[in-house]
């Protein structure tokens, strides 16, 4: 196995021959997420010939590249020389997202249950807080955002539900996500909004980006 | 000019090079599953159309309608009639007004390819014409070709071809290895499964489609390997996926954006189209290659 080991954990390993996964951190933390928006960012305005794509996730970033302009030791170089100049610190210029949210979904009573809170309590909770857009490229505009209270966390469910509408709100792991299609889930649904961060006319396709803050503001139903 | 499909096998799409740029925003690339019989079909012809037929195993019919158009047929091995009339395949045609094409499985392969000197006039999304039928994205609706789907064509506006840049030269359907590099989560498994990866033979299930394929572990090498909880990575084509059961799945074209399964190897790019036209029991070997 090929993997460069930086400094601080930082890992830089191959994913295929067309590929390299930056990885800041084995779990989600949010030091390592807002590692991985800025080195995104960073590598993204180098504008480099041979790099086809760039991809934050939660704690990794993806570049793809073009294998006949340029070798994975290259490349690892100027990734190497890329993160040393990041900065490790947040940058200002994030939108905040006001999604008004129905408290109305199926497992929201459980997951009320599974924290000993009434979901009276539960909804306080969770929309307390404006949460930061953590990842948003699971699923067309999908949008993880968190991270919640240490003592909201709770584990997916066993069972995966198998079609959950868009616009459904889903818990679990510590975050909250929002989806903009139709898709399978192993997270706990707690409710629905009319907000949707998909869509194809627009240039970019969604509204909201990595960094940016959302808050969810509860709709009596 | 237009074709009406007369018989679609399932999981039959319109797809183009892809839709590349949109990773963040959590769309796949999509496009060929064979993408070296793709760019042969626009070598074949000449053109400078982007747009492709593909269609699955059990191959296609359709009727064409208007003035002389050329087409080119490539992919895997098939059978093509014209007009009831036996014809090579992997060749160009000049299709006329009320051709009847019949195109059924031959020897090898899963998919094959309709090429026109034209675009198939659908409306590219997001810059592509690309289907990805799990998010209902792009071709024909966002759907998977039917019976009685009518395709409308575009004529040829430049003959300037684009350069494809892969060798249009036929693989070897016989070759049964796959290089693969170590993968992203490779030291989470024991040396023995690396070992045994490399060494013993998997087979093609019949659950394959283009977000991924389902590998036989006959000699249950990743039987009762439990690698949970990881977090959430970007995944590519090619990565070769432990679910929780034990079962090893390489991800396709059309696979999701990311994902939190281990991820033990990743087949090469020059060797998936290889790999994607392997049919249900065919064995096949992996072997480790060092990135460079």
């Amino acid at each position: 196995m090929q993997i460069l080991d930086m400094n601080e954990g930082t890992q830089i390993i191959p994913l295929g021959d067309e590929a390299i996964l930056v990885r800041f951190a084995h779990n989600i933390v949010e030091e390592a997420n807002i590692k991985a928006i800025n080195f995104a960012k960073d590598i993204s305005l180098l504008k480099h010939v041979a790099i086809k794509e760039i991809a934050a996730s939660l704690v990794s970033v993806l570049v793809k590249y073009d294998n006949r302009k340029i070798s994975f030791f290259e490349l690892s170089s100027i990734i190497r020389l890329t993160l040393f100049q990041s900065k490790n610190d947040e940058e200002g210029n994030s939108i905040h997202h006001k999604i008004e949210l129905k408290y109305d979904g199926e497992d929201l009573k459980q997951v009320s249950q599974m924290l000993s809170l009434s979901v009276e309590e539960f909804i306080i909770r969770h929309s307390e807080k404006p949460l930061r857009v953590l990842s948003t490229g699971f699923a067309p505009g999908f949008i993880y955002c968190g991270i919640h209270a240490k003592d909201l966390h709770i584990p997916r469910r066993n069972k995966i539900r198998n079609l959950v509408p868009s616009g459904a709100v889903i818990f679990a792991a510590g975050q909250s996500a929002i989806t903009s299609t139709a898709m399978p889930t192993g997270w706990h649904v707690i409710g629905h909004c009319d907000f949707n961060n998909f869509d194809v006319s627009m240039q970019p396709p969604t509204k909201v980006n990595l960094g940016d803050y959302i808050s969810f503001q509860r709709v009596k139903i | 000019m237009k074709f009406v499909i007369t018989r679609a096998s399932p999981l039959s799409t319109i797809q183009d090079e892809g839709r590349f740029g949109y990773l963040k925003y959590g769309v796949s690339a999509s496009g060929p599953m064979d993408k070296n019989a793709y760019f042969l079909g626009a070598d074949l012809l000449n053109t400078n159309a982007t747009s492709a037929v593909e269609f699955t195993q059990a191959g296609m019919d359709f009727i064409y309608y208007g003035e002389g158009k050329r087409v080119a047929f490539t992919g895997g091995d098939f059978s093509l009639f014209i007009n009831q009339k036996e014809k090579n395949w992997r060749r160009v045609y000049k299709l006329a007004h009320d051709d009847e094409i019949i195109i059924k499985p031959n020897s090898w392969g899963n998919y094959g390819y309709i090429r026109f000197d034209g675009e198939l006039d659908v409306k590219p999304i997001l810059g592509s014409r690309a289907t990805n039928t799990i998010v209902s994205l792009g071709g024909f609706g966002g759907n998977a070709l039917k019976v009685g789907d009518e395709i409308n064509l575009l004529s040829a506006s430049i003959k300037n071809k684009i350069k494809s840049n892969l060798s249009s030269t036929q693989f070897d359907n016989q070759n049964n290895i796959f290089h693969i590099i170590w993968g992203v989560h490779a030291n989470l498994f024991s040396q023995q499964i690396r070992d045994d990866l490399i060494s013993k033979p998997f087979f093609i299930s019949s659950q394959l489609n283009r977000m991924g394929v389902r590998l036989i572990d006959k000699n249950k090498i990743f039987e009762g390997e439990k690698i949970l909880s990881l977090v959430s990575e970007p995944v590519v084509c090619g990565d070769i996926q432990i679910l929780g059961d034990g079962v090893a799945t390489v991800l396709m074209r059309d696979h999701q954006p990311s994902g939190g399964y281990p991820r033990i190897g990743t087949i090469i790019s020059s060797d998936i189209d290889r790999f994607a036209q392997m049919r249900p029991n065919s064995k096949i070997f992996f072997k480790s290659k060092a990135v460079k």
